[in-house]
């Protein structure tokens, strides 16, 4: 197979190159997935690919106190991992990134790919969406920002219109009385595919009854998807196991996971509910912490 | 000074053997320098791929390759008519080159091309017009075994066996043993227990895939740069296949990216050579992995029912076992597994009378063949889960119960081949006090035990020993070393053997044209086996340097020795002679080079012919034992487990070089942990298998492997070199009896069937 390879050097030169090619360009940055699935067949060779990796702009992380975390499209999950001292207050981000494929893996593959290729087991999908992360995307008409939880249409399907760009995620700051976690079931230990996987977000108020909570599950919908009913049952409550469990139970009622070579729908269903308490419990122990 | 020399020549004191020494091929792997098959590149040459099967079970009615050799860029295509009418196999010959008449699962090869690229040769494919007419397809072993099904092989009278098979409908081969009056032993006994397991068909993922270059040149010689462990055998199937006569086929060995017993029988070889033969430019076949996880040849899925009895002390008096192997559509070495797999399956224990049936079945998958263990993984599954099982029931510690049983130096092994080394006492016993059997654990936590035995010994191999004109060595063998190590140890057998210093030792492995005949790198049997025809090789050798030797010392051959390159007269170390001088002599002066040859196979045992009935091997040797003990922590809400610790004995009777010895258990441990906990091929409804992917056809990661202690125990072999036997395949055997034990040890609950998935556990767990 052939196809025509450009290299953008700026955001603009990205978008010219995009806008001239239409529907035959397909933007590419670590490769990963979309090389791998052109060779194998998964996806139609296009007639060409730009690479926006090289775009300095989108390769930064700009983490500040108080102003919270933009990540560009293009910062790898390597970069993630070894930021670890200052995204502190994103575990969920690291537990995540930490977590997808492996360290060659890890080292080209984007967090804007991750999210951009839209698979229902995503990596860092969860984390983002609990941390409530913001979609910045560029397109011909100007930028526009979008809760990242509303940019999955289904699996390989996102709001991104053509000629759009991803260009970054910005999540506020999560604040005092704040913690979040991410938990993923495997039967590996690496290089591993999520059955399911749950991050959950909580604000604890100063009586340490639940503020706001926020749970996103992967791999039990066509797009990762809000526990809605168990973040309203916890919202007002103290913690317990008990309620952590009843939470869980919830967040099943939401899945509507499929059946495959990796889990049947009922475990899945299930696991969900198991990974939701374990998440939300961690998430619990981290905002005590930070109180 | 005496004393040592002494225990040199009584083989208790070694210079080589025995020592820690590095891989002679570690640089050039560690560099990337080492050759693999595909990074062999000829001008002009062409590029290999193989139409398959997209149905089960079907009647070709017409193959036609016109369109594909009308596509510019297309040199070749070729289906069954293209070739002669052959069928060839290790122990059945039942497999076409490609489908002859029908096709036997999804993946059967049809045709193949060559073209100018793999793009072009990928569109040939497409090209290719095949008609076929389904048939019912097979993919039971109950169903294939039933009057109804249909036969898969309807020829199966004509083909040619290289034992007495006993066949009937789907059932390829059928083997018996029989000792003692069962039926009445297990009427005495005080316990009868029957339980009954199935394991799943796993593939060896070698990190290399198979591959070949094949070359024809115009005088009708055949050359063949592959991915393989067995050269020799190579020869002999595409003579077979082919019909072109030994001596104008070669076969190199190329450093093999892992074998598992996946790269024995012919997967590229002899298309690639049919397609060079017409092609007259080299071609390239290599497999991608979707074709290795769906046409090559896997180990068995098998069923097996263990019954013993036993007496109220703990004995085991009796036991019979029925066991189905599943060996797809063509038998490859399936009769040889279920025949070996039911020869295994009494344990390492001495039972005195015992029924064993076992059944090599024919069903629409693709062909099992051998795999790191051939058949012992499957009965080791089965027959130690039902140890503990029994254990538990009678009341007695499951390491206390075994070693009421375990056999002795001088039992007989199934079909009564005398044993004079066993090790397994002494294995469990070690295993036992190194993980702190009966220790408390946590919660969640449990630990399992398995004991196993295997074999080493087994078929011929030749070897050459030549000493150069610089006193140097070179041995010549025929054993590829596939990643096991063979090139070390071997090069430490005969440095040991002439008395020279390893570095003084160069290896030439593998090339039809210039090593001589090894049957195959398999059956955990080159450092035996193989090790047997280099040392008598190499002591062959050495008679003829110390006779020449002793023509200038003036002194009889026996008054002379040879230590580090030097030759001396016992008790005057003042009379010497260097190996350089020898080299230089007899190239030069006087006698002419040396070299030194043997040939070995393993012989002596007759089996009583109403014993043993539909065996396909003679007689094994080499016996070799171990075992496992695993520790794992299961998760109760998901069912996973984590093996946390791991620690596993081997008697290797002798451990020619320590560092390997452990590097082939905790390799074989690891992907035991494999085999137990992830890996299953799984086909859907249609006979497709549908997770052909490194993704879901999962094999541990570093990251999943528990701490290992490897524990080397040395009961000697006297039959073995320096007393060594093999290591090979039975690291792997004991280590998903020992984690099923453990769960059950950990959680309560006994899972029977490979895998035990997180989501099986778990089903289990919640019935509770």
């Amino acid at each position: 197979m052939k196809f025509a390879y450009y290299k953008a050097k700026s955001l603009p030169e990205a978008m010219t190159m995009l806008e001239e090619l239409g529907d035959k360009g397909k933007i590419v940055a670590g490769g990963t997935d979309l090389l791998i699935g052109i060779q194998h067949g998964k996806y139609a060779a296009p007639e060409a690919l730009v690479d926006i990796s090289f775009i300095d702009d989108l390769n930064r992380l700009n983490v500040q106190n108080g102003d919270g975390l933009a990540i560009g499209a293009t910062v790898t999950h390597g970069a993630i991992c070894r930021a670890l001292n200052v995204l502190e207050k994103y575990p969920a981000l690291v537990e995540a990134s930490s977590q997808l494929g492996s360290p060659q893996v890890r080292n080209l593959a984007t967090v804007g790919g991750n999210i951009c290729n839209a698979a229902p087991s995503a990596e860092t999908a969860p984390a983002l969406v609990a941390l409530k992360s913001m979609a910045r995307i560029v397109g011909p008409s100007g930028e526009r920002q979008i809760e990242l939880k509303d940019f999955f249409l289904g699996p390989s399907r996102t709001d991104l219109k053509q000629s759009e760009i991803l260009v970054g995620l910005n999540i506020n700051e999560p604040p005092q009385g704040s913690g979040n976690a991410y938990f993923r079931l495997s039967p590996r230990n690496a290089l591993d595919i999520a059955i399911v996987n749950v991050a959950a977000y909580v604000k604890l108020n100063k009586d340490y009854t639940f503020e706001d909570v926020c749970i996103c599950m992967g791999a039990v919908a066509p797009t990762p998807l809000r526990a809605t009913s168990a973040e309203k049952a916890l919202v007002g409550e103290t913690f317990s196991e008990k309620l952590m469990r009843e939470a869980g139970q919830l967040a099943k009622t939401h899945a509507v996971p499929i059946t495959d070579v990796r889990a049947s729908a009922e475990y899945r269903r299930e696991m969900v509910a198991v990974l939701t308490e374990k998440a939300l419990a961690k998430a619990y122990e981290r905002a005590k912490l930070n109180m | 000074m005496g004393i040592l020399l002494d225990a040199v020549e009584k083989g208790t004191l070694f210079n080589v053997v025995g020592k820690r020494v590095p891989r002679v091929d570690a640089a050039e792997k560690a560099t990337g320098q080492a050759v693999y098959v595909d990074d062999i590149s000829f001008p002009h040459m062409l590029y290999g791929k193989v139409l398959r099967s997209p149905l089960a079970h079907a009647r070709i009615k017409k193959v036609d390759v016109s369109r594909a050799l009308r596509l510019p860029g297309v040199k070749v295509a070729i289906s069954a008519q293209d070739l002669p009418d052959t069928r060839h196999g290790p122990f059945i010959y039942d497999t076409p080159v490609l489908a002859r008449g029908k096709v036997l699962y999804v993946g059967d090869p049809v045709a193949a091309v060559a073209a100018v690229d793999e793009d072009t040769a990928l569109e040939a494919l497409a090209l290719i017009d095949v008609e076929y007419e389904e048939l019912v397809p097979v993919f039971d072993t109950d169903f294939a075994m039933s009057p109804e099904a249909p036969l898969l092989h309807e020829n199966q009278e004509a083909y040619i066996k290289t034992f007495k098979a006993i066949q009937k409908g789907n059932i390829c081969s059928r083997t018996t043993f029989i000792e003692g009056d069962v039926e009445e032993a297990l009427k005495r006994s005080d316990y009868v227990f029957e339980d009954s397991f199935t394991t799943q068909m796993v593939q060896q993922t070698p990190i290399e895939t198979n591959g070949t270059v094949a070359a024809y040149d115009i005088s009708g010689r055949l050359t063949l740069w592959t991915s393989t462990q067995a050269p020799h055998l190579m020869q002999i199937r595409i003579s077979d296949g082919l019909l072109i006569p030994i001596n104008k086929i070669r076969v190199i060995g190329l450093r093999t990216g892992g074998g598992f017993g996946g790269k024995v029988e012919p997967k590229t070889q002899i298309i690639a050579a049919a397609l060079a033969q017409r092609a007259g430019k080299p071609v390239k076949l290599v497999l991608t992995r979707k074709e290795e996880f769906t046409a090559t040849s896997p180990r068995h899925s098998s069923k097996i029912t263990v019954k013993s009895g036993v007496s109220r002390e703990g004995k085991i008096l009796a036991r019979t076992i029925k066991a189905v192997y599943d060996t797809g559509a063509y038998a490859d070495d399936g009769p040889g597994i279920a025949g070996f797999g039911g020869m295994m399956s009494l344990g390492p224990y001495k039972i005195p009378s015992y029924r064993i049936d076992s059944y090599c079945v024919y069903t629409n998958k693709m062909g099992c063949g051998a795999f790191r263990g051939f058949g012992n993984p499957q009965a080791a599954f089965a027959t130690e889960s039902h140890m503990d099982m029994v254990a538990e029931r009678i009341g007695i510690d499951p390491v206390e119960f075994r070693l009421k049983n375990v056999l002795r130096n001088g039992d007989l092994s199934v079909g009564g081949i005398p044993m004079p080394s066993v090790g397994v006492k002494e294995c469990l016993e070690k295993t036992a006090k190194a993980a702190g059997w009966g220790k408390s654990l946590g919660k969640n936590r449990g630990m399992g035990v398995a004991c196993l035995q295997h074999i080493s010994g087994v078929l011929s191999s030749s070897a050459i020993v030549r000493i150069n004109g610089d006193g140097t060595a070179t041995v010549f063998t025929g054993a590829i070393d596939i990643g096991q190590g063979s090139d070390t140890t071997l090069t430490q057998i005969a440095a040991e053997e002439l008395g020279l210093p390893m570095e003084a030792v160069g290896i030439v492995a593998a090339d039809t044209a210039s090593t001589p005949y090894n049957w195959a790198v398999t059956a955990s049997r080159i450092t035996r086996t193989n090790g047997n025809a280099v040392r008598l090789a190499a002591a062959d050798a050495k008679r003829q340097i110390l006779e020449l030797a002793a023509r200038f010392l003036d002194v009889t051959p026996e008054e002379l020795q040879i230590m580090e390159g030097q030759i001396t007269v016992k008790g005057s170390p003042e009379r010497t002679l260097k190996m350089h001088d020898i080299g230089g002599i007899s190239h030069w002066a006087t006698r002419g080079p040396i070299i030194g040859n043997a040939s070995v196979m393993v012989e002596g045992h007759k089996y009583d012919p109403e014993k043993v009935k539909g065996f396909p091997f003679g007689t094994m040797a080499g016996f070799v034992f171990g075992s496992h003990i695993v520790e794992v922590e299961v998760d109760e809400s998901t069912g996973r487990v984590q093996v946390v610790d791991a620690v596993a004995a081997h008697d290797v009777g002798k451990a020619v070089n320590p560092t390997g010895v452990e590097g082939q258990i905790q390799g074989g441990l690891v992907q035991g942990l494999g085999y137990a906990l992830f890996e299953e091929i799984v086909y859907d409804e249609k006979g497709k298998v549908i997770n052909d992917t490194m993704l879901d056809y999962k094999i541990p990661t570093a990251l999943d492997a528990p701490h290992i202690t490897p524990l080397i125990v040395e009961e000697t072999d006297p039959g073995g070199p320096f007393g060594a036997k093999g290591v090979g395949e039975p690291t792997l055997v004991g280590t998903a009896p020992a984690i099923a034990n453990a769960v059950k040890r950990a959680t309560g609950i006994r899972i029977k069937d490979l895998p035990l998935s997180m989501e099986k556990l778990w089903r289990e767990m919640k019935k509770l």
